[in-house]
């Protein structure tokens, strides 16, 4: 009786949390696209303007704290560090849902450190170079932490494509910009990858109970999905980049 | 230009209302995903507190305006 208590509660608290989750965020982006920006904060086929714009906006109470509080940039980098290590427990737990949401958490603070570094004229190269670091460890340690929660299915190649896709995506960029070439270019960049794998693993552990296991008899049907998804998506924008560069550093029309 | 009373305050609301998503969200997720309920439950309590506080915020403030006692003369000058 206990159990099924406990279930009925479980399923009660998910269900309000998906309607809260979608009331929240369509009257919230709807009242940011009725009222307009006057900045232009840039979109992507995954992330358009409206949803950017809407979440910078939410982001800017943070970053007058931290500007007020004199929160420097590597410390909001070094906390970015340590939630990561955090999702990566989460994740390894099969604490999807928890994971998914600090992971969120931990992206939003990789944007707030490089806002309040241009507010507080503290950007400078060792910055840059310590945060680039920690975006290839937050970026492994959340697929170390998948990967750990799908060791025993094949799920776990899909992780690994992922975690490699990404790191060869960075990499690309990395490189291009060495040799004096832009590439900002492809379908799925950092922020997109965030997005989509924590709300994946949001929505995927909140509708576990409803979707059972009917990918190839697996449970978490919904976040295999995603992180199949992800692993072709992360791969194809690889090789989106490398092309581009390819026929930039071609062109000679470098930077 | 400088920031009015109510900007100041619809930033503020705005964001106690982000705290207050997030918190509700950590909570929520501790409660369904560990044995640690009644910790999830108490963020989730905060969380809601810091939630409806900052929708509160977002109500026309009175703080800037004359108290409705000023009777207000053909000048624009209050006096008692």
């Amino acid at each position: 009786m206990d159990h099924l208590n406990s279930t009925f509660f479980d399923g009660a608290l998910a269900f309000a949390i998906l309607a809260f989750i979608a009331v929240t965020a369509t009257v919230s982006i709807g009242s940011y696209r009725r009222r307009g920006s006057a900045v232009d904060v840039g979109g992507s086929l995954v992330l358009g303007p409206g949803v950017r714009g809407w979440f910078l906006e939410n982001l800017q109470p943070f970053e007058d704290l931290c500007v007020q509080w004199h929160i420097s940039p590597a410390a909001l980098s070094c906390a970015q560090l340590a939630g990561s290590i955090v999702v990566a427990a989460c994740y390894a737990r099969g604490m999807l849902f928890t994971g998914g949401w600090l992971l969120l958490f931990t992206g939003t603070l990789d944007v707030i450190d490089g806002r309040v570094a241009r507010r507080t004229n503290g950007s400078s190269a060792r910055g840059a170079f310590l945060d680039s670091i920690i975006d290839r460890y937050a970026d492994a340690f959340a697929c170390l932490g998948l990967a750990a929660f799908f060791r025993d299915s094949w799920v776990l190649w899909a992780v690994l494509l992922a975690l490699l896709g990404g790191l060869i995506v960075s990499y690309t960029r990395a490189r291009a910009e060495g040799l004096g070439a832009v590439c900002r270019v492809g379908l799925l960049q950092r922020p997109e990858r965030y997005v989509i794998l924590g709300f994946g693993t949001i929505f995927g552990a909140l509708c576990e109970p409803l979707t059972g296991p009917w990918v190839a008899g697996q449970h978490y049907s919904m976040v295999i999905l995603v992180v199949v998804a992800l692993a072709l998506l992360v791969n194809l924008t690889a090789v989106q980049r490398v092309v581009h560069v390819w026929r930039t550093l071609g062109d000679g029309q470098h930077g | 230009m400088a920031e009015s009373v109510s900007d100041t305050n619809a930033l503020a609301g705005k964001g106690k209302r982000v705290t207050g998503t997030f918190l509700l969200m950590l909570g929520a997720g501790i409660v369904l995903e560990s044995s640690l309920r009644w910790t999830g439950g108490m963020i989730m309590f905060a969380g809601a507190a810091a939630f409806v506080r900052g929708l509160l915020d977002i109500r026309p403030q009175t703080a800037a305006r004359p108290h409705p006692h000023v009777a207000i003369d053909a000048h624009g000058e209050g006096r008692l």
